[in-house]
């Protein structure tokens, strides 16, 4: 069938679900915005749960270093805690405030590449740079709790544990370090496309994908 | 300041006005657009739902001057269906089910002879096995294209050169007649 024969059959098919879409008319009307947007809706959740984690970081690293200014060290686990809480609100900010401020009226080429960038964007640096952060983030968390519980118990955690942070950033430094090395090796023995079918990487993919799909579309 | 609030309501209510009656003279185009990116039935409704919701939310900044409202609601459409689309795993296949079943329904409500509503059943699966193959963007437009846009039309709407729609389509219609060429020469 040539493509000018599908135009008189879409058409024809056109004319005769004219019928159906009157009588969908009512799911459609404006107001009803409850049931609406629902594509969007866990991304959003997600994103307003960031915020809402990376504030309780916010206010639990300030609370703690403000209280502790006489520590140098806890100082120290109260800022780290306090830029972590602030680079997870800024992430998230970011991406609820790209996609409120999208103009779906724009050509559709310009809104999907803007959109791919975006997905391209959490997936290539916001993912890995929280998953490096993760790896080390619980040992102020760590430090934080047991020298508060300490403190209560009328004991210095620094000279009743003085090894203790290089113990625990040891702890992080080998996680990160195996987490590398199962991926080199996965690598060195070809198995690097079942461990990006399987995890993170087809994330990668699809939003790699999109971007050169819509290149092409230029392009061509 | 109460009269303030009085006239904001105001506009509001007959900006609502006038969108419901453009949406009313245009709404095929939601119907439409959802069909053909949408998987299942459900999934269709719920996208011409967010469809919906996002021409309401545009409507604010539309400006007739600038384009026709079916050009708008083209873009604001497609838009909305192809994110639709790329945030749906394996979207694609399925999606047939969904376009197949709104045609499907108006063929069997037809007064068409048996015999020609099956050949037209046929030529309709066909239809929709070609739309399917196809990835958003040149879904979108060819959709644009059976739609009889001009092709102006369709650049604006999803904003490449007009020259790049016809080299598109050109190429489009040399495929499908290849297609055609092989499918003859195996049945033969």
């Amino acid at each position: 069938m040539e493509l000018d024969e599908m135009k008189s059959l879409w058409q024809e098919l056109d004319a005769r679900t004219a019928h159906t879409h009157a009588m969908a008319l009512q799911l459609v009307r404006a107001g009803q915005s409850d049931r609406l947007h629902r594509s969007l809706r866990p991304l959003r959740w997600g994103q307003s749960a960031q915020i809402a984690f990376g504030v309780a970081a916010i206010l639990w690293g300030v609370a703690f270093w403000s209280t502790h200014l006489g520590d140098w060290r806890a100082v120290a686990c109260g800022v780290v805690m306090q830029v972590f809480g602030i680079l997870m609100v800024a992430f998230a900010g970011r991406l609820l405030y790209s996609l409120k401020a999208i103009d779906y009226a724009a050509p559709v080429v310009e809104i999907q590449r803007r959109l791919a960038a975006l997905g391209a964007w959490r997936v290539r640096v916001e993912t890995p740079a929280f998953v490096l952060l993760g790896a080390f983030i619980w040992i102020p968390a760590v430090l934080m709790l047991m020298l508060d519980d300490t403190a209560r118990a009328g004991v210095d955690m620094w000279r009743a544990a003085p090894g203790l942070p290089l113990w625990l950033l040891m702890n992080g430094v080998f996680a990160v370090a195996l987490a590398m090395l199962a991926f080199w090796l996965l690598r060195r023995f070809g198995h690097v496309r079942w461990l990006q079918h399987n995890f993170a990487g087809s994330a990668i993919r699809r939003a790699e994908a999109a971007l050169d799909e819509i290149a092409r579309f230029e392009r061509e | 300041m109460g009269k303030q609030f009085g006239w904001l309501a105001m506009v509001d209510g007959e900006r609502q006005r006038r969108f419901e009656i453009l949406l009313r003279e245009h709404q095929r185009v939601v119907f439409k657009v959802a069909g053909v990116y949408a998987r299942t039935p459900h999934d269709r409704e719920d996208l011409a739902q967010e469809i919906a919701f996002q021409l309401w939310r545009s409507f604010a900044s539309y400006d007739a001057t600038h384009a026709k409202f079916s050009t708008w609601m083209y873009r604001v459409a497609l838009n909305v269906a192809i994110s639709h689309v790329r945030s749906v795993k394996h979207a694609g296949a399925e999606y047939i089910e969904s376009l197949d079943g709104m045609h499907r329904d108006s063929l069997a409500n037809g007064d068409a002879s048996h015999v020609e509503a099956l050949q037209r059943d046929e030529r309709a699966a066909a239809l929709h096995a070609f739309i399917g193959g196809l990835d958003p963007l040149n879904r979108a437009l060819v959709l644009l294209y059976l739609e009889d846009r001009s092709y102006a039309e369709i650049a604006g709407v999803l904003g490449i050169s007009p020259t790049n729609v016809a080299t598109k389509l050109n190429r489009i219609k040399q495929n499908l007649r290849a297609q055609t060429v092989a499918a003859q020469t195996i049945g033969a």
